[in-house]
């Protein structure tokens, strides 16, 4: 769906990214964080994220030179025909599998924390019919539902931020930078895998109205989640501990659950905060099965991916069943993390192959 | 025609989704555990529970001959089976989530938490911020009273340990679930508020003091306050001290204003613990006022004649937490760690004995600022 006069503006390509990149790891990213660098975990978190920051830029940068092809395309070009399938069919894959395994991880969520009596499969299979229907409308509808959802989520979890701030205790901290850089050396490749969710960035750049600030809102998207993932890690060690947070499943929920505490109307805001991120997911799962369907249409060299999405989707939800249990889950979660982060580090090699064997146009070069 | 098959459909297989059968609990059914009391079994390997169930029907009308609650006890091997054994005798299910209170019993303390406590740190039902406290006698007496005030004693309790704690300097309520597995997880030591049952009401002051989360004393009135300025959560209270001859018997003073800063330094090899204290007031009461002094003199006697009566609290609450039972219940490890990584790293396994040798140096500061209404 290639619309020349309209596109997706400046401000829905960063809600895109920023929604994408907010999903499942908002539950356990001080978990996350605490446990690969113990009390720098609050900076680690913001320096993986400009790392992260410089990996999206550096995804638009190439893109950018191809402003009229996606991925599945210039990396035809640059790498030749069949390297070049083989890499969009990797990038067609790795999104198929993150789709499954975050819908995966959302549902096993659930029923810890609010279904426990539903069936896995019912759970999954509902929130992949939304999925469809999302999908199937295209990329504006994508982006006018995560420009939506932004507010409601982001409010949500700023008020989880805000409400624990006062309660912080800050000698906590007073430990940070004590033990040197090996804390940011471990901890930066495991936490920027929290912010992967810019390979959408591959895909958007030839659906957008302004090409030329293609850098600035898509770097832009990384900020939300920077500061959300930031903001959670602090509270966290801040008010629970260092070791206690590595210690707890879904960080996140306890501390949305003090919220309120002190007024005697909210007394379980945890529900809410579930409930709007749902929404966060239902962003995320959404946009990943749309890349998917995206690569696999291009691929084959068709224009229409809409029947794409009906064959992606039983695929998604069988890949999403086969984990038996959370062992099974963490392992296809290193996995996933892994992909992605080479994903977006191959963006540099792209560069400089696309530079070599002069391809691409000097637009924003 | 078929388009609006489908949305039809569509439609009718919307509303199915988003009602939850699966999940739905109708509140009828529910059973909502309001406070947990904690006792040792009368069999030895069992505890007895004794779960206080909220029961919604009493508010309904004016009917208030209904109690609008009821105690259970069930003796079981720990908190799971006690709750499972519940199904055999009502038709509600069991829910913790509105729980806000949990006790424990004093032989059960003695003998050690972490056992019994696990199941209450995995649910997701138990909210982290539930008050706990040590009822010095069996915790299912304090669960059992009648209370004039309110009709529930877990929403009594609760709010006792809330709202009086911000009253005086003889309760606290600190200590809550999420700061026990704070607690267990990095091996330090507390202290949870003490309840006593007396004939016909409760007596909540002081606390128990636990280490290696077993409880091995108590601590009375007077010294949960030191302990209160010592950990750094003081809020507002009175303070009675004896005066000299010349001024009168007793004066009382109410501090609607107080600050600590508890920080450990190591000096020489030896840890040393700088307490900033600084408390503001006014003096509510004067018992037997003999001289008729001038505001200028008279304040700057008594407000030192106070401010050596807080430190002499603080330092024998120190003293006896530090010799007597060698446990820290004011988060000193924690800070330590946190102030000093390296010192710590290279000196953890000694801590008792640094712990035991530390000195406590305070800074106090007790400002008198109105006398009230009357001058003589």
């Amino acid at each position: 769906m290639k619309n020349k006069s309209q596109g997706l503006s400046n401000s829905q390509t960063t809600v895109i990214v920023a929604m994408n990149i907010i999903g499942f790891a908002v539950l356990f990213i001080p978990q996350n964080a605490t446990e690969l660098a113990g009390v720098d975990g609050a900076f680690v978190t913001l320096s993986a994220g400009l790392v992260s920051m410089f990996l999206a830029g550096l995804i638009v940068i190439l893109s950018s030179r191809f402003p009229n092809e996606t991925v599945i395309e210039y990396s035809q070009r640059i790498l030749g025909k069949p390297l070049g399938k083989l890499y969009g069919a990797v990038i067609a894959t790795h999104a198929l599998v993150v789709a499954s395994h975050v819908l995966r991880g959302f549902a096993d969520a659930m029923k810890v924390l609010l279904l426990p009596k539903t069936p896995l499969e019912i759970i999954m299979i509902c929130m992949l019919l939304l999925c469809l229907y999302c999908i199937h409308g295209g990329i504006s509808t994508i982006a006018k539902i995560c420009e939506i959802f932004t507010f409601p989520i982001l409010s949500i979890i700023s008020i989880t931020i805000l409400f624990n701030l006062p309660e912080v205790q800050m000698f906590r901290f007073r430990e940070a930078f004590s033990s040197g850089l090996t804390p940011f050396i471990k901890g930066i490749p495991g936490v920027s895998m929290a912010y992967l969710g810019y390979e959408i960035l591959f895909f958007l750049i030839p659906f957008m109205k302004n090409k030329k600030s293609a850098l600035l809102s898509g770097t832009a998207g990384l900020v939300l989640p920077i500061f959300v993932y930031t903001g959670l890690v602090f509270v966290a060690i801040g008010l629970i501990g260092t070791i206690t947070t590595s210690e707890l499943v879904y960080p996140t929920i306890h501390l949305s659950r003090r919220v309120g505490t002190s007024l005697s109307f909210v007394e379980r805001f945890d529900i809410l905060f579930i409930a709007f991120w749902i929404l966060a997911v239902f962003t995320t799962v959404t946009i990943y099965l749309y890349m998917s369907a995206l690569s696999f249409t291009r691929l084959i060299g068709l224009r229409n991916y809409k029947p794409f999405i009906f064959m992606i989707l039983p695929v998604t939800y069988i890949l999403a069943i086969l984990p038996q249990n959370i062992a099974h889950i963490n392992i296809l979660t290193k996995v996933t993390n892994y992909t992605g982060l080479s994903i977006a580090a191959s963006s540099i090699p792209l560069i400089v192959l696309s530079v070599i064997r002069k391809k691409g146009d000097g637009h924003n070069g | 025609m078929a388009r609006k098959t489908g949305i039809l459909l569509l439609a009718m297989t919307l509303l199915f989704i988003s009602s939850s059968c699966w999940d739905q609990r109708p509140i009828e059914d529910q059973a909502f555990i309001i406070g947990l009391a904690l006792d040792k079994g009368d069999d030895p390997d069992m505890i007895k529970v004794t779960f206080q169930i909220a029961q919604p029907q009493a508010f309904v009308t004016e009917a208030k001959s209904e109690e609008s609650f009821w105690n259970i006890s069930e003796e079981a091997e720990d908190i799971t089976a006690a709750q499972n054994q519940l199904i055999r005798i009502m038709n509600l299910t069991p829910t913790l989530e509105h729980c806000q209170i949990i006790l424990i019993g004093e032989d059960l303390a003695r003998e050690g938490l972490h056992d019994y406590l696990d199941f209450l740190l995995r649910t997701h039902e138990i909210r982290r911020a539930v008050r706990i406290g040590v009822v010095q006698g069996k915790a299912k007496d304090i669960l059992d009273m009648k209370y004039k005030t309110d009709l529930m004693p877990s929403f009594v309790i609760s709010e006792m340990m809330d709202q009086n704690s911000r009253f005086t300097f003889e309760l606290s309520d600190f200590m809550n679930i999420g700061k026990l597995h704070t607690a267990f997880t990095g091996a330090y030591d507390f202290a949870l508020v003490r309840i006593v049952p007396l004939e016909e009401k409760l007596d909540m002051s002081g606390g128990g003091i636990f280490k290696n989360e077993k409880l091995v004393g108590w601590l009375s009135n007077e010294e949960m306050m030191g302990l209160r300025f010592l950990r750094g959560d003081v809020g507002t209270g009175y303070l009675t001290v004896d005066l000299t001859e010349d001024l009168g018997k007793r004066a009382m003073l109410r501090i609607y204003e107080s600050q600590s800063i508890l920080e450990p330094e190591i000096r020489d090899n030896r840890l040393v613990l700088r307490l900033k204290i600084r408390a503001e007031g006014d003096i509510t009461e004067i018992v037997d006022q003999k001289g008729r002094l001038s505001e200028s003199e008279f304040l700057p006697r008594i407000e030192n004649l106070f401010r050596e009566d807080i430190e002499k609290k603080i330092r024998s609450t120190f003293a006896k937490l530090q010799q007597e039972y060698e446990s820290d219940v004011f988060q000193l490890k924690e800070k330590l760690q946190s102030y000093y990584p390296e010192y710590w790293q290279q000196n953890a396994e000694g801590w008792d004995e640094i712990y035991r040798s530390a000195r406590l140096e305070i800074e106090a500061n007790v400002l008198v600022r109105r006398i009230g209404e009357i001058r003589y």
